[in-house]
């Protein structure tokens, strides 16, 4: 594992460590330390997906930082978005375009952080139940539950946005 | 057979996840079940939201501190970043090693942070306290026999505190002292013994971060911790302001 190696995965490392961290700062904190870390930890890498491996160690420096936090965990919240969308919003398509967007990011952002990682790595990422298995470091029926609820929580906030709408 | 309403299962059958048996199975049980076919509908509709949902890209600051050659980080003046990276995967890389001899940055990083933790005991900050940098640079340089560069950064909001004399890893070095808020930077300069003309980038036990780097005559190690972003902008203005020689 070389910097280069690292390379083509730092947007997927970037875009984890954004949902879960919820502001840049901390984001671009995690990834840096993670890439540092996994180079220095490369003779540990067994072979695999470098991806999934470095998407593993931004996870585990989130929740170092979660810990250091103590508390925070759970309502990480997303300082970058604006959860509130003006009920007089421009009707044009553009608009609602970006009203949904904001909707959906709200949503996720708010979503516990344990539901969040596992969409964010499910669909975003593509990743197989047994790679979110692995980045997670839970059994694949856990990770199968936390898709599961995460994707109902999500349903429920937005088809409860939609309604107020 | 599939029990009613798993709906982790839908999930697992939406998401490609299952074995063609289980899918076979899935799907004839979703031709008799209403609530299964409406949770299969539910994960397709948050699938589709969730691609209006912001993808954050690496920002290119990020990635070109992670640029693996010095050419590309040049165009991009990025090159201390290529060289921070580079010297700190290597000194990462050797502590790996607990069998071989620490290296010349590991030993001088701790002296480092010793000097450092050493100068928040009450009074033992500075020897002279200003923010004048003319009277820093003045009394520093009547003590060492070399003459240590004291920019002034107040403008970026790092306030001169002062400076002292120390003794680092067996050299008299000259302090100089700036603060931030609540935080404290130290930065030690003594004469180059070792040259290596890098900077060294890295984070130390308790969040302590360190920049290092040689111009040739003195040694600067830069230690604080302060949070990255302001650490980095800190460092980069020192090294910029030292070496205009302002």
């Amino acid at each position: 594992v070389t910097s280069e190696s690292l390379l083509p995965h730092l947007d997927a490392a970037y875009n984890l460590a954004r949902w879960l961290m919820g502001n840049d700062a901390d984001a671009e904190d995690v990834v840096q330390e993670a890439c540092v870390n996994a180079i220095a930890a490369a003779r540990t890498f067994r072979g695999g997906d470098v991806r999934a491996w470095l998407l593993t160690i931004v996870r585990n420096g989130c929740y170092s930082v979660f810990r250091r936090r103590r508390g925070r965990e759970m309502t990480t919240v997303d300082e970058d978005v604006n959860p509130l969308v003006s009920p007089d919003a421009s009707p044009e398509s553009l608009a609602l375009g970006r009203e949904r967007a904001e909707r959906v990011h709200a949503a996720l952002a708010n979503l516990p952080v344990e539901f969040r990682e596992a969409l964010v790595l499910r669909e975003f990422e593509g990743l197989s139940y047994k790679e979110i298995a692995d980045v997670m470091g839970v059994p694949i029926g856990t990770v199968m539950s936390r898709l599961s609820r995460g994707r109902t929580h999500l349903h429920t906030a937005l088809t409860a946005g939609l309604r107020e709408g | 057979m599939m029990t009613e309403h798993d709906l982790s299962r839908i999930d697992a059958y939406a998401d490609g996840a299952l074995d063609a048996d289980g899918a076979a199975d899935v799907e004839r049980h979703l031709e008799t079940c209403p609530t299964c076919a409406e949770r299969l509908q539910a994960v397709r509709d948050v699938s589709a939201a969730l691609r209006s949902a912001p993808y954050f890209p690496a920002p290119d600051r990020l990635r070109q501190r992670m640029a693996p050659t010095a050419a590309a980080a040049l165009r991009r003046g990025w090159l201390p970043w290529a060289i921070a990276m580079a010297a700190s995967l290597v000194a990462a890389v050797s502590w790996l090693q607990p069998r071989e001899a620490p290296s010349h940055e590991v030993v001088t990083a701790d002296a480092v942070l010793s000097s450092h933790l050493r100068s928040l005991v009450p009074d033992r900050l500075v020897d002279v306290a200003s923010s004048d940098r003319n009277a820093v640079a003045s009394w520093l340089a009547s003590r060492v026999d070399f003459s240590p560069a004291v920019p002034d950064l107040s403008g970026a909001g790092y306030a001169l505190a002062g400076g002292r004399l120390d003794y680092v890893n067996g050299h008299t070095a000259a302090a100089v002292v700036y603060r931030r808020d609540d935080h404290v930077i130290n930065v030690l300069i003594w004469p180059t013994t070792n040259p290596s003309h890098g900077i060294l980038g890295r984070e130390g036990a308790g969040g302590y971060r360190f920049r290092y780097w040689d111009d040739g005559g003195k040694d600067y190690w830069i230690v604080s911790d302060l949070a990255a972003a302001e650490f980095d902008a800190f460092t980069s203005r020192l090294h910029a302001a030292v070496q205009r020689g302002s």
